[in-house]
């Protein structure tokens, strides 16, 4: 009952982009949980305390809370979950705060399955060993 | 306490994958407690009323017939709000984040975690046994708030506004005797000694807690 394969939080207010992801995340033997939000991933967090992704995948442009709202909070909860941020739009000074608050990766769309497959398993390692 | 006494702390386990359920009554038995375990929601539904101790439900998100979502639904409308731990395979956006506003004390992914679910079990019967008790308490206020005379209610709802006694009177064409018989009568039916506690009492009465499972 206890060997576990690593889950990743998914959070996109784009409903395509999160089936997309668990297609992909289910194909290389992942769990996943997709949010629509970042205040309700941020809610589920707080709220369900059995609910230890390894990961989150965060899209930058969200209305409400954007990606890196997200990645401030987790912050200052102490949060070990790994970041990576996805975004379609380059924005000055977003990539240079996201990596500085600690992102693994900072992936532009479009990228290719191989470049998040790789973000993935970093960040999966780097929760590890935290 | 022993497993038959009405009080005692029930889990009620509800999944359809039949080693899952087998692997979880023995994990939940092992740490001492109580377990009735079902395949299926309607199997659970149809095995009721259950006793009326504390008690909560592990189910799974997604079961056959009757989803985890619905059951929570069913019993928050029936009055039978026990604390739910919802365990999932995987979830998306509309089941985990409903779960979650419908009063979920927690989510599970699979393959659950041992000290995941005996943790969240014991605070969900933390809740469960709160909860009842507050229940109770309610339903014993009622009972005493049944026995006040139409003008004794009128009184106290007078009362717990604040108003004073000379006011109250004026309020129901009355004599402040009279009134003051009528206050001293309630008080002494609902089993307070002081205003700050009849005010307690009728809030608790006024707007019970609903507390969503």
């Amino acid at each position: 009952m206890n060997q576990s394969k690593p889950l990743v939080a998914v959070v996109d207010d784009d409903a395509s982009v999160c089936r997309a992801m668990v297609r992909l995340l289910k194909s290389i033997g992942m769990d996943t949980h997709t949010f629509a939000s970042g205040s309700e991933f941020l809610a589920f967090i707080a709220g369900m305390p059995s609910f230890h992704p390894d990961c989150v995948v965060l899209d930058l442009q969200m209305p409400g809370l954007n990606g890196l709202d997200v990645q401030e909070q987790l912050t200052r909860d102490h949060s070990p979950l790994s970041i990576i941020f996805i975004t379609a739009y380059d924005e000055s000074g977003a990539r240079e705060r996201a990596l500085e608050g600690g992102a693994v990766a900072f992936l532009r769309k479009p990228f290719s399955d191989e470049v998040l497959i790789e973000a993935l398993n970093e960040a999966i390692q780097r929760r590890s060993e935290s | 306490m022993p497993l038959d006494h009405p009080n005692t702390p029930t889990v009620f386990l509800i999944d359809d994958d039949d080693s899952v359920r087998k692997a979880l009554t023995r994990l939940i038995k092992s740490a001492g407690l109580r377990v009735l375990p079902f395949a299926s929601a309607r199997e659970f539904l149809d095995n009721g009323p259950h006793n009326g101790g504390p008690a909560c439900l592990v189910l799974d998100v997604r079961l056959p017939g009757l989803s985890g979502l619905d059951l929570q639904r069913e019993l928050r409308a029936a009055k039978a709000p026990y604390p739910i731990i919802f365990i999932t395979g995987f979830g998306d956006v509309p089941t985990s984040v409903k779960a979650m506003k419908g009063g979920a004390v927690d989510f599970i992914p699979k393959p659950v975690r041992d000290e995941d679910l005996l943790r969240s079990i014991e605070q969900a019967m933390t809740r469960a046994a709160r909860e009842t008790a507050e229940r109770d308490e309610i339903e014993t206020l009622q009972g005493l708030a049944d026995r006040l005379t139409p003008r004794e209610r009128e009184v106290m709802g007078l009362v717990v506004r604040g108003l004073l006694n000379k006011q109250i009177a004026f309020e129901l064409g009355t004599s402040e005797k009279t009134v003051k018989v009528h206050r001293a009568r309630v008080m002494k039916k609902m089993q307070v000694e002081s205003l700050a506690e009849l005010v307690r009492v009728t809030d608790k009465i006024a707007s019970p807690a609903i507390r969503p499972s």
